[in-house]
């Protein structure tokens, strides 16, 4: 592609301010004199040649991937991997708002992140009113623990890892008891979700996060695979057959009528 | 990160000090897609954004596939 003629910036007002002899098209095109309200760079703009998307049935089951670094705050810089709170929180909003879906499927691949940002996608993903499995694959550590339990029920690959480790703090630390009251109280905001979710013992989680002699450079534990099912934290070890096997039967014991008093 | 790789590290992690790619988040086809731009009129998709399962088998969205541009 020759392209250096082309301008440098991607803007709205590509097609007038390029020479001729690059159009592309044949196409007479009749300079609009009058300026476009500036949207998004690429909102006057449409695709060339392509084909359209081939007919498929609507899926019921849709599927958010949880990869990288979990972003909430601050953007992290672009060599990080991150799934993003404002992408996540409204494919959440539209999965509950959508009668045609019936289920969710979320898969883990994360090494945590931004404690809010992971609790919110958690507390979201608790208060959906359909099915929920979520399968954890490499890794789910830190804060990828409290969505992996956030779900009706979570499966582990049999190779796959949870970190499970104490909140650290960043930035200016002032060396006070209030730091440590603050830090146990943020430490407590995790530590009540995952016990409140899953069907581990907040004594034994907080064992688990203190332990020492674990890890090289920290202190706390890492569970693999079957670990995490035995200490009560995932409800059952399996992969994508086992979970979306589990989804689809939470769905249709969903569906049924409530075998409660006769409803008249 | 854990590199398991029987390559030098030097030769996997090279040029990832200045590794900074301009990602763009645009819309195609109503579904929400990562893009890089190549030049002026051309990007490759990086990411699609969609919990759509069946966003993912559209050919034209594949990752890397190159997406063109002209005016409307």
């Amino acid at each position: 592609m020759n392209n250096q003629y082309l301008p440098q910036v991607f803007s709205p007002t590509w097609p007038w301010t390029t020479p001729n002899k690059l159009r592309l098209n044949e196409q007479p095109q009749t300079p609009n004199p009058v300026p476009q309200p500036t949207g998004t760079p690429t909102s006057n703009l449409q695709e060339l040649g392509q084909l359209s998307p081939p007919e498929q049935p609507d899926s019921n089951i849709h599927c958010i991937t949880i990869v990288g670094q979990i972003e909430g705050h601050l953007i992290l810089p672009s060599q990080n991997k991150t799934t993003k709170y404002e992408h996540v929180i409204p494919q959440l909003v539209a999965i509950e708002q959508n009668p045609k879906i019936s289920g969710l499927l979320i898969i883990l691949n994360t090494v945590g992140g931004d404690v809010e940002a992971g609790l919110a996608i958690a507390e979201m993903i608790v208060s959906l009113s359909k099915p929920t499995v979520s399968l954890i694959l490499g890794g789910g550590h830190s804060i990828g623990v409290p969505i992996a339990v956030s779900a009706d029920h979570s499966f582990i690959a049999p190779t796959a890892t949870m970190t499970i480790h104490p909140i650290r703090l960043n930035g200016l630390v002032i060396g006070v008891p209030q730091t440590y009251e603050y830090l146990d109280k943020m430490q407590d905001r995790v530590v009540k979700f995952v016990t409140e979710h899953s069907r581990i013992p907040q004594e034994k989680f907080r064992e688990l996060m203190f332990r020492t002699g674990e890890l090289a450079r920290d202190i706390g534990t890492v569970l693999v695979g079957k670990e995490a099912v035995d200490v009560g934290l995932v409800d059952s070890e399996g992969g994508i057959e086992e979970a979306l096997e589990k989804l689809n039967q939470l769905i249709v014991e969903r569906q049924k009528p409530s075998k409660g008093g006769p409803i008249q | 990160m854990i590199l398991y790789t029987p390559m030098p590290l030097e030769i996997v992690l090279a040029g990832s000090d200045d590794f900074c790619p301009a990602y763009e988040e645009v819309s195609i086809r109503g579904r929400k897609v990562l893009i890089e731009k190549k030049d002026s009129i051309h990007a490759s998709i990086v990411r699609i954004i969609s919990s759509n399962p069946f966003d993912f088998l559209d050919p034209a969205l594949f990752p890397g596939a190159i997406i063109t541009f002209e005016a409307k």
